[in-house]
Order: C-alpha cells, then sequence, then structure tokens
C-alpha cells in the first residue's frame, strides 16, 4: 500500500482554502503551513498570468528526512506515509535541511494565537500538545482521518476538486490511475526522492 | 622574563581572566534565556534552519582537529605538543557547547546517544566528537603510547571534519554544498583555525609560513569556487552565487574575504601572528561557514515567503561566550595537565 495524492493543476484557482483547512484541521502554529499553495507570476504584461502550485509533505518512497534522522522519529509506515514521532526527535532540524521541498516546520517556541492582542482559542489551547517546543512537524496526510476512512482534509476542502487522494500501489484507484496518465509528474524527480504527491499539468 | 614583566603580567592577565568569565557568565545567561524561551529566541526561521551556532561548531570542531594534527606531528616538541592538545581540548569543549546550544538541552544529546542511528550522519559526528575528545584526554594523560593515542586522537578528528562537510555536501537537497569542494573546504578551513590559534601561542616563523600556505589555500578556494559557479550556466547555480555576493549572507562573505583572509595574510607577512590575528583569521572561517549555511539554505526547490537569516544577540552573546569559555579552558589547562607531566 502507498498512500498519495494527485493534484489536477488545471483544476487548481489558488483560493488557498486548501491551506487554510489545513491549519483549521492541525491548529498549526502562525508561519507554519503543512500545506501551502505557492503562486506565481507567469509571463509579462499583456499575457502574464498567475500560476498555482499546491505543495504539502510529498511522503517520499525515499524520502530524505528518513535517511539523515539520528533517532529514527522520521520513519516510513506501512502505508507509505512518512510520519514523526515527537517523542523521538531531537530537534536537531537535520530533516529540515534534508527536505528539498521546505515541508518541514520547526516549532521554535510556545504556539502564538493567531489573532494577535487576543488569548488563545480554546482550540488553539487544546492543539498546544500536538505542536511541543522543539520538535518537527509536517503534513500526515490526516493520519487520524485516514484511519477512519475519511480523505485528508485539503482534499475534502477543495472547491474545485483538484485532489485526490488514495492508494498508488492500487492500479485501479483514482490516483493510480491520474498518476498514469501521459504529463502526469513529480517535483522534482531528478532528486531521486520517488514523492507520492503527484501532479496533473496546468 | 624579568621580576617586573612578571609583576605587570599579573595583573593583566587576572583581568584578561575577569573579561573571559564575564563573557562566559553571559553565555550561561543567554543559554538559560534559550532554554525558558525556546529557539525563537535565535534568528532561525521555517527556512533557514541552521545558523551561527552549526557555524562556530564547525570551526570549533575544525580547529580541535587541526591542532591535533599539529600535535600528532610533533613527536620532537613534548612540551609544545602537550600544550597543542591544551588547545585542541579547549576547541572540543567550545564544540560541545555550541553544538547542545543547537539542539537546545544536554537531555537531547543524551537522546542522541543512546537512541543514535548510525543510518545517519549526525550519529557519527556526535560520536566522533566524543571520541576525539576522549582520545584528546587519553593523549594527555598517557605516560607511555601516547604517539598511538595523538595518531588516534588526530585521525578520529580529521574523521570529524570530514564527516561534518559530508553531512552537508550529500544532501541533494542543497545543491550549492554538493561535492568534494565542499570537503576540501572545510579541511582547509579548519587547517586555518587551528594553525592560526597555534601561531598565536608559538609566534615563530614556522608558524606563521603554515598559516601563510593556509590561508592563500583557503582564499583561492573561495574565490575558484564562487567563480567556477559564477560561470555556470543553469539558473540555480546563478542565483547561488548571487546570494552569496549580493544577498542577505553577502556582508559575511565580504568581511570574510577582507578581515578573514586579506588582512590576515598581509599582517602574517609582516610577521604579526598575535591573537589579533587569530582572531580574525577564527572569525573569517565562522564567516565562511555561516555564508555556506545560509545561502545554501536561502533557495530550496520550494520557497518559503522568508530566507533571510541574521544571527540574534541571544547568539551572538553564546557564541562569543562559548568562545570564551574555551580560552578560560586552554589557560586552565595546563595547571591541571602542566606541559612536562607527560
Amino acid at each position: 500500500m502507498r498512500l498519495g495524492m494527485v493534484i489536477d493543476l488545471k483544476r487548481c484557482i489558488g483560493c488557498q482554502a486548501c491551506t487554510v483547512a489545513c491549519k483549521q484541521k492541525n491548529a498549526t502554529p502562525p508561519g507554519t503551513t503543512w500545506s501551502r499553495v505557492i503562486v506565481t507570476e507567469v509571463g509579462s504584461f499583456p499575457n502574464a498570468k498567475l500560476s498555482f502550485l499546491p505543495v504539502l509533505c510529498n511522503h517520499c518512497d525515499d524520502p530524505p528526512c528518513e535517511e539523515v534522522c539520528p533517532t529514527g522519529a522520521t520513519a516510513k509506515q506501512p502505508d507509505g506515509t512518512v510520519s514523526v514521532d515527537p517523542d523521538k526527535c531531537i530537534g536537531c532540524r537535520y530533516c529540515m535541511v534534508a527536505c528539498p521541498y521546505n515541508a518541514r516546520f520547526f516549532n521554535y517556541g510556545e504556539p502564538a494565537t493567531q489573532y494577535d492582542g487576543k488569548a488563545a482559542t480554546p482550540f488553539e489551547v487544546a492543539s498546544v500538545a500536538e505542536h511541543r517546543v522543539g520538535k518537527v512537524g509536517k503534513c500526515n496526510f490526516c493520519a487520524d482521518r485516514v484511519s477512519d476512512g475519511k480523505a485528508p482534509k485539503c482534499v475534502e476542502t477543495c472547491p474545485s476538486v483538484a485532489r485526490f487522494f488514495g492508494d498508488l500501489d492500487d492500479p485501479n484507484s483514482v490516483v493510480a490511475k491520474l498518476a498514469a496518465t501521459p504529463g502526469a509528474f513529480r517535483i522534482e524527480e531528478g532528486l531521486g526522492t520517488k514523492p507520492s504527491v503527484w501532479y496533473l499539468p496546468g | 622574563m624579568s621580576n617586573t614583566a612578571a609583576v605587570q603580567q599579573v595583573p593583566s592577565s587576572r583581568f584578561t581572566n575577569v573579561v573571559l568569565a564575564a563573557l562566559s557568565v553571559g553565555l550561561l545567561g543567554a543559554w538559560a534565556w534559550q532554554l525558558a524561551k525556546g529557539m525563537e529566541v535565535t534568528g532561525l526561521g521555517q527556512q533557514v534552519t541552521w545558523g551561527l551556532y552549526i557555524a562556530g561548531f564547525f570551526t570549533a570542531a575544525g580547529a580541535g582537529a587541526a591542532l591535533l594534527v599539529l600535535a600528532a606531528v610533533r613527536t620532537k616538541e613534548e612540551n609544545a605538543q602537550v600544550s597543542t592538545i591544551h588547545l585542541a581540548l579547549a576547541c572540543f569543549v567550545c564544540a560541545g557547547i555550541l553544538i547542545t546550544l543547537d539542539v537546545g538541552s544536554p537531555a537531547v544529546l543524551w537522546r542522541l546517544a543512546v537512541a543514535g542511528r548510525w543510518r545517519s550522519l549526525m550519529t557519527w559526528d556526535f560520536w566522533l566528537l566524543l571520541a576525539t575528545s576522549a582520545a584528546s584526554i587519553a593523549a594527555l594523560l598517557a605516560r607511555s603510547g601516547r604517539r598511538f593515542v595523538l595518531w588516534l586522537a588526530a585521525t578520529l578528528a580529521v574523521a570529524l571534519v570530514v564527516v561534518e562537510a559530508w553531512m552537508l555536501s550529500s544532501m541533494a537537497a542543497r545543491p550549492a554544498w554538493g561535492g568534494i569542494e565542499t570537503v576540501v573546504s572545510f579541511l582547509v578551513g579548519a587547517a586555518c583555525a587551528g594553525l592560526a590559534i597555534a601561531a598565536a601561542r608559538e609566534q615563530g616563523e614556522a608558524a606563521r609560513e603554515r598559516l601563510e600556505i593556509a590561508l592563500w589555500a583557503n582564499a583561492a578556494l573561495v574565490v575558484l569556487s564562487i567563480a567556477s559557479k559564477a560561470l555556470a550556466s543553469d539558473e540555480r547555480t546563478t542565483v547561488e552565487v548571487a546570494t552569496v555576493l549580493s544577498g542577505g549572507p553577502a556582508p559575511a562573505f565580504w568581511a570574510q574575504l577582507l578581515l578573514g583572509l586579506a588582512l590576515p595574510i598581509v599582517l602574517v607577512r609582516q610577521g604579526r601572528s598575535g591573537i589579533a590575528v587569530a582572531t580574525l583569521v577564527l572569525a573569517g572561517v565562522l564567516l565562511e561557514k555561516w555564508w555556506t549555511l545560509a545561502s545554501g539554505l536561502a533557495h530550496p526547490w520550494l520557497a518559503l515567503p522568508e530566507g533571510h537569516y541574521a544571527p540574534s544577540l541571544v547568539e551572538v552573546i553564546a557564541v562569543v561566550g562559548a568562545a570564551a569559555l574555551a580560552v578560560l579552558v586552554a589557560r586552565a589547562l595546563p595547571r591541571v595537565v602542566p606541559a612536562k607531566a607527560g
């Protein structure tokens, strides 16, 4: 089994709903975006346009973050996802240096509230334990939701149905079929990381 | 030394020790503040995750390694040999403090000690630093077989520097650090740092000549490295070179060239090799590690909005304090294990 995602760039409208949904679901601290959309301007006036690239942890098949982790905190799971065990993480940030995709985030201090000048919300208070100081965190494909048979929050939220989630090893799954379509690509495949997040060209 | 000179030197030495102790207290204060507030007191962010602490660690470990090699080849100068081991140990103390600061606390290093995976180069780095330090102490205390133990320590120390360089150069995510060039750069940088400290202690012509050769080699390496990358045609390398020359880490790069390489070369050629020259050279090596780390981390494949790094005051106080503590250790060690004890 290898859980993976396919993102259809033709469908992505750059609304950042996935970014917000991820932050809402995981209560990530300010400045931490496990899922985000990179917006770039392509071309020049009068033929300029915005290009959108949703990114998250690629849950690589050959993850450089797992290779460098000195304590085994970062591990490849049987379902193909790459997880971080905060109890084992020593906060050396070697994995962040090794990750080519900037998908990892370090909790430098106590998580601050998203709302300047106001006290943390009950949800933020309840989520503090998930973002422990001195530990690295990242997208886990919403492991809790997936174990309940649901799709990750970003997939469920996407208003233009640009994201697909499933087992890449199952040839009958939607993601496997989409990943096999001509033109499907992964980010920086030349690095040899074998990401589990595929893209369909825009 | 005349009696008058001896009398004059005592207050000066005491004053120096007081200043060094005060700076060391600054280290403790910065560390306590960091323990209380977390790593957010540093200037590090989500994109540049290694900064001044790691740069200082690489510099101190490299200096210690070079000093150990120097001690190992001094088979006929026992006093100088022991004195050089003292200096090397002080450097390793500094390196140990800085790496502990970077990961937060000694408890974290304990976890690395008991749960480290050999697949990770960081585990090798950690154990090599410990093994090198232990072998250095053994060499210092050895009454027989010092030569063998010292060569073992020197070999471990060189391996330590190579592993540290390899930690960077083996990362596919950071092409700016790629290749054997980083390993050579770390070895030459280590030689500069160690030989500068040794030259400050000895004040001899031979020591100055060795230092000058290392400085010229480092200068050539830095200039050729940047020039070869500037001539590269791919866009990514061009951006990285532009970052080094005119981006956020540029002040560190130019300061290294002018103050950490050119000025010391001029001073050494004028016959000077005192503490001021050693400080300049060490600062130059530190700056090189800094701009290397910062420029390599500034342009990932998928950038975050914030990519600039500037060390915080806490980091600066801690690194200066760690260096001061190392000097205190270097001054205290000859009293604990005198040069003639071996």
